[in-house]
């Protein structure tokens, strides 16, 4: 019977073709169901949003399963792309290896007379910033975001609003923190705005992602003093990202500027996340703990602010 | 029917579901054909009169891909739906042979993506870019000739023991 199942064809009559299979009430109440939790997704609901980072969180060790027969694969495809331009990138290396090697040289000269003036005008030393690496376990560039997820996360000390980069330059920064994994937003997500300085003068901008790969640049100053070519870092403006990570180059029609990113957001492998702490953060929660303090010791001793008004 | 065969349908959705949220290094516009993997998994399961492939399996495995890829909830899910119902309405069409099975299955891609790109174009109350989707529906069918042959060995019927032999009044 099982045979004559897979090949009902042979014993069809001419023309003649079976009834479709019955539609079960459990389909239309799971298309209903969808089209729900649509909705509730369109309408941003955060009790969803904890519902799913909570899921992605539980899933996550079966994604790092999947990667390790990816590991090899992905390499493969790697050396193949390599082998296939090779020479040219070998001219490009050495090309790029006679300019730097001059400066490497100014580069030094010009951090000896920094550190000279640092000391001399007694500046405030920026602090060096701790990071861990860890692997991207799961891509979910699609029609509606650009996040990955890494296997780093609590555990490892990564901390929401952390800015992430890799060897070229700024790849986002962490939105979402479970034990041992993390969501990174990359530079290019729809939602992703991040405060950039361009070019010699500094300019400062907003970087837009759109989903595209080169974000836009938002509110310019009017008769910018900007140029195709021009560098792209992070201003430090705002706190969430420390100044001065290199991003990309200014790209496209002036009117419209783009930037194309240094960092390929298409095949992320290993990514560091900064142990940056937004400093006015720092700040308002030492305001806010001193605050509470002052309340607190005020109402386990009230004496102590009738003492104060005796006194005065 | 053994247990691995039963496990099939639901096992090969399940995998590529978490192939369809691996970091592959593909471009974001090129990966718009990952997600369509399910969909052919579950079209050749459903036309198969003896698998099993209930409706909550395939809800699940598109809201896995939802929570994987942190989109809008819901959003494969529905379409891991709609490619269902397609299938289930193909059911009669697929006794006609492999070549009408190919096509259906082709069609289903397309009818697919179709959907797709209109649940996003409302997601978003703007149309969507065609292009990347498409190219998706495009790299799906290429993809097909090389899963079915794989989701066919996986359907191979039971071997009958060796020796094996009816015997009369048993």
């Amino acid at each position: 019977m099982r045979r004559i199942g897979r090949h009902q064809a042979l014993f069809a009559r001419s023309g003649h073709v079976a009834a479709p299979r019955p539609v079960r009430l459990i389909l239309p109440f799971l298309i209903f169901l969808s089209v729900g939790l649509l909705l509730l997704s369109r309408l941003n609901h955060s009790a969803l949003n904890d519902v799913r980072w909570r899921l992605a969180e539980w899933m996550s060790p079966a994604l790092e399963a999947a990667m390790v027969p990816l590991g090899p694969l992905r390499r493969v495809g790697q050396q193949i792309a390599l082998q296939v331009d090779l020479s040219s990138e070998l001219q490009r290396l050495k090309a790029d290896n006679e300019k730097l090697s001059s400066w490497e040289w100014r580069a030094r000269t010009l951090e000896r007379k920094l550190a000279d003036l640092e000391a001399l005008t007694q500046v405030v030393r920026e602090p060096q910033l701790q990071f861990v690496t860890g692997r991207v376990i799961a891509d979910s560039s699609g029609a509606f975001v650009r996040t990955v997820i890494i296997d780093a996360g609590r555990d490892q000390n990564v901390r929401t609003g952390y800015p992430v980069i890799n060897a070229d330059g700024l790849v986002g920064r962490v939105v979402e923190v479970g034990a041992d994994s993390a969501r990174i937003l990359l530079a290019s997500d729809l939602n992703s705005r991040i405060p950039v300085a361009i070019g010699r003068k500094e300019v400062r901008a907003i970087l837009s992602g759109d989903n595209g790969p080169a974000p836009r640049l938002l509110f310019l100053p009017p008769a910018a003093d900007i140029a195709v070519g021009d560098d792209v870092s992070t201003s430090g403006t705002g706190g969430l990202f420390p100044r001065g990570l290199r991003i990309g180059k200014v790209v496209g029609d002036l009117a419209a500027p783009r930037v194309s990113l240094r960092a390929d957001l298409d095949r992320l492998e290993y990514i560091s996340i900064l142990f940056h702490d937004d400093p006015m953060q720092q700040l308002m929660g030492e305001i806010g703990g001193a605050r509470s303090r002052g309340r607190a010791s005020n109402e386990t001793n009230p004496g102590l602010i009738s003492g104060a008004r005796e006194k005065r | 029917m053994s247990f691995l065969r039963r496990m099939a349908p639901v096992g090969s959705i399940a995998l590529l579901t978490i192939l369809a949220a691996l970091p592959w290094g593909l471009p974001a516009n090129d990966r718009f054909f990952l997600p369509l993997l399910p969909v052919i998994a579950i079209h050749f399961w459903t036309l198969r009169h003896d698998a099993w492939v209930p409706e909550w399996i395939v809800f699940l495995a598109g809201l896995s891909l939802d929570v994987l890829t942190q989109g809008p909830l819901g959003y494969w899910a529905l379409i891991y739906l709609v490619a269902h119902l397609i299938a289930t309405f193909s059911v009669p069409f697929a006794a006609l042979g492999s070549a009408p099975r190919f096509l259906l299955l082709g069609i289903a891609i397309v009818a697919v993506t179709i959907v797709s790109w209109a649940v996003s174009s409302l997601y978003f109350f703007e149309i969507a870019d065609w292009r990347p989707y498409a190219a998706g529906a495009g790299l799906a069918g290429l993809s097909a000739l090389f899963l079915v042959p794989i989701l066919h060995a996986l359907d191979a019927p039971e071997k009958t023991r060796e020796n094996a032999r009816l015997v009369r009044g048993v």
